[in-house]
């Protein structure tokens, strides 16, 4: 019964963590300045794409 | 056809020298731990190796550029290949068996063997290895193709560099400009290891991935810690390599800056601190051969000591930590029976005197004594106060440089939340509001803030000192909102990754894939805008010789640095070894006026008068002077031309100065000295 508990206390702490990171993800990349890092990031990788790839 | 077959001999033989001295140096020192590999783990053998062989090239190049004056390669190869011959032969000549011998070599071999075994039986750790593999091989081949472009290297890093190269010696030059004065104050035990990397080579190719070493030593590090701390071995590697994925790691990899050499140094000094099951982290200095350790300690810490300014901070730090440790055991040992407690606390701590503080004084005390003699104070340009105490007086009493201007009104926690939250619209090799990338923000915080609390639960004193250690460090240092100054933290977040990674056991494997995604975003979002594409193909495509700085124009510095391409160019392509560029002006920045080998000299020579100067010239036995357009110089050197061209058909006029270099700001004339 104890060790059950425990179990279901650790699962419990388990889907908080995650929880917790999927709100630091969302909260991360949804910032407005996230737009502009990624499409820096894409021109960066277009023009290599461009230099090299074609 | 001979000439060009002897200067290629030249520097393949340039290439083997530097191999040679370094595989001596460090096999010397392998072979040598081997033996105490009761004592020492194999990951911390080969951090060991690494301190001991950093250690030997700074205390080498300190004795022949402080004492001898003598810092050149031919007298730097053969004091390191005497010492690390006698190294090897006294390490060798004690192993009894030639099984013994033999198993140094099997050893790496049987280590790779079961490193590569752990990634085969976890798929998302293999994926992550190879995005590690792919970034460092990436990271080679920029630092080798491009030359050493971030602005505190050309401002001060490099040319501490070439002031020690072009006189062998390691002092103070003359102040002449504001940066003069931090050359000579700043510890440089790091710009010695740029000097290792530069004067066998005659070549700076390699000196811009000085770091990359650090950070290679810096997983092994963090591996080795998650080991002491208990960690299973398939997590303590999902730590080590995480540590690698921050973006101020990636892009400093390539740079002459000292930000992770003094992070790594710091968990380096905390790692030999720790023992396998650490309650109480002084005790190895107790067990049979257990000295060893805390002297690697103090040895990193020493040379992180003599690496930056900040140094104290983590020696304070670091000091506070054994004698707390120490104060413990002494207490706990009061129960224990009076044969134990003859050790008492008056002894360990002498212990720990010799083993840990020696080593830092050796190794980090010489540049603070030095100072301290010259300037009055060890930490000089900085005033040092205690409550309002003057203890040494100083220039400044806080950063020169100004904090972002949206930090203005924000408190220490909002600073921080701001830098990790990553507002900046890329990364930047000095990271001011950025440069811990989503697996801090998103994974390590977190993981650091669980682990914190579970540790304390269940009473795990090895994880919790460690974490109170990094956490004092980080909370003492200024400006700690600057990632690059707190490189160690993003490894305690891994230190807590792992741990949490324990704690899910089997369940943890969203948190592995989670980690996977954010590693190979952070891979492919760390590009500099100082290195692009275009540049890349560019550079592919010119010959060594001509991949300058110049060349490179990266966005960093360019706006300031356009106007002095053409004779940084000019400089690269014509000044040679042994010849002396006299300049008249301060410069933006001082490492172009060396040649890629630093091979030349440079020399500020002004004057109020055209014969002093001339004087000054011939002193300096100047073959170039490097002036400003419209400068007295320029107005002296055009009259003496007219009176040349005026004149000269009388014979016996013989023309000082020829003009070989122009643009609309810089001339560069070549300076012949007059015999008569």
């Amino acid at each position: 019964m104890k060790r059950m508990k425990i179990k279901g206390r650790e699962n419990t702490l388990q889907i908080l963590f995650m929880l917790i990171i999927l709100v630091l993800a969302v909260v991360y990349f949804t910032l407005p300045e996230r737009t502009l890092f990624i499409e820096n990031q894409m021109k960066w990788w277009g023009e290599f794409w461009d230099v090299f790839g074609k | 056809m001979f000439i060009v077959h002897r200067s290629l001999l030249i520097v393949d033989l340039n290439i083997a020298a530097y191999i040679i001295i370094n595989l001596l140096l460090f096999s010397s020192w392998h072979v040598i731990l081997f033996r105490h590999r009761e004592t020492l783990s194999f990951a911390d053998r080969i951090i060991g190796v690494f301190v001991l062989g950093l250690a030997q090239i700074i205390a080498t190049e300190l004795l022949l550029g402080v004492v001898f004056k003598r810092l050149f390669a031919a007298p730097l190869f053969g004091v390191n290949a005497a010492i690390s011959s006698a190294v090897l032969i006294y390490s060798a000549a004690a192993f009894k068996t030639q099984k013994t011998r033999a198993s140094v070599l099997t050893e790496v071999a049987d280590n790779v063997v079961r490193f590569f075994n752990i990634l085969k039986t976890n798929p998302i750790l293999l994926s992550i290895f190879i995005i590690f593999s792919i970034s460092i091989c990436w990271i080679i081949f920029l630092g080798y193709l491009f030359p050493s472009y971030t602005w505190d290297a050309l401002w001060y890093h490099l040319p501490i560099v070439g002031y020690i190269m072009q006189s062998g010696a390691i002092r103070e030059i003359p102040n002449d400009f504001i940066i003069s004065q931090f050359i000579n104050i700043f510890p440089k035990n790091i710009e010695l290891f740029f000097v290792w990397n530069i004067i066998f080579l005659k070549s700076e190719v390699l000196a811009d991935l000085s770091q990359l070493a650090f950070t290679i030593i810096g997983l092994f590090t963090i591996y080795s810690m998650s080991l002491k701390l208990q960690l299973k071995e398939k997590n303590a590697v999902f730590a080590a390599l995480l540590f690698f994925f921050a973006p101020i790691i990636i892009l400093q990899s390539t740079t002459n800056y000292v930000d992770i050499t003094v992070s790594v140094l710091f968990l380096i000094a905390v790692n030999f601190l720790i023992k396998n099951n650490p309650g109480n982290i002084k005790d190895r200095a107790h067990e049979p051969g257990g000295g060893i350790p805390v002297v690697l300690s103090g040895l990193a810490a020493g040379i992180l000591l003599g690496s930056k300014g900040s140094g104290p901070l983590f020696i304070i730090v670091l000091s506070a930590a054994i004698v707390i440790q120490e104060t413990i055991k002494c207490l706990s040992e009061r129960k224990t029976p009076a044969v134990q407690k003859r050790r008492g606390f008056g002894a360990s701590s002498r212990l720990l005197l010799i083993y840990f503080a020696t080593p830092v004084l050796i190794m980090g005390g010489y540049w603070y004594f030095k100072n301290w003699a010259l300037y009055n104070n060890p930490v000089y340009p900085m005033e040092v106060s205690i409550f309002n105490i003057t203890l040494f007086k100083g220039l400044y009493k806080e950063f020169l440089e100004p904090a972002p201007a949206v930090f203005k009104d924000l408190s220490p926690l909002k600073k921080l939340l701001y830098v990790w939250m990553e507002r900046d619209e890329y990364y930047f090799y000095d990271s001011r509001r950025s440069g811990f990338g989503p697996l801090w923000f998103i994974l390590f915080l977190p993981a650091l803030i669980f682990s914190l609390i579970h540790a304390a639960i269940k009473k795990r004193y090895g994880f919790l000192a460690v974490s109170a250690i990094l956490v004092c460090a980080f909370l003492l240092y200024p400006r700690n909102w600057n990632t690059r100054y707190v490189i160690f933290l993003f490894g305690l977040g891994a230190l807590a990754y792992g741990y949490i990674l324990d704690y899910s056991n089997d369940k943890g494997k969203a948190l592995e894939v989670i980690a996977v995604l954010l590693a190979g975003y952070t891979a492919l979002a760390s590009n500099s805008p100082c290195v692009t594409p275009s540049q890349i193909k560019k550079f592919l495509r010119l010959p060594a010789g001509e991949r300058t700085i110049a060349r490179h124009a990266p966005f960093s510095i360019d706006l300031h640095a356009r106007q002095e391409y053409g004779h940084w160019i000019w400089i690269s392509n014509n000044i040679s070894k042994g010849d002396t560029l006299a300049y008249t002006f301060e410069p933006l920045f001082l490492a172009p006026l060396w040649n890629s080998a630093f091979s030349n000299k440079v020399a500020y020579i002004k004057s109020d008068s055209y014969n002093n100067w001339l004087k000054k010239l011939d002193e300096n036995n100047a073959g170039y002077a490097l002036i400003r357009r419209n400068s007295e110089e320029d107005k002296w050197i055009d009259r003496e031309r007219e009176i040349f061209s005026s004149a000269g058909w009388l014979g016996g006029l013989k023309e000082r100065f020829k003009i070989v270099y122009s643009d609309e700001n810089y001339k560069i004339a070549r300076y012949e000295k007059n015999e008569d």
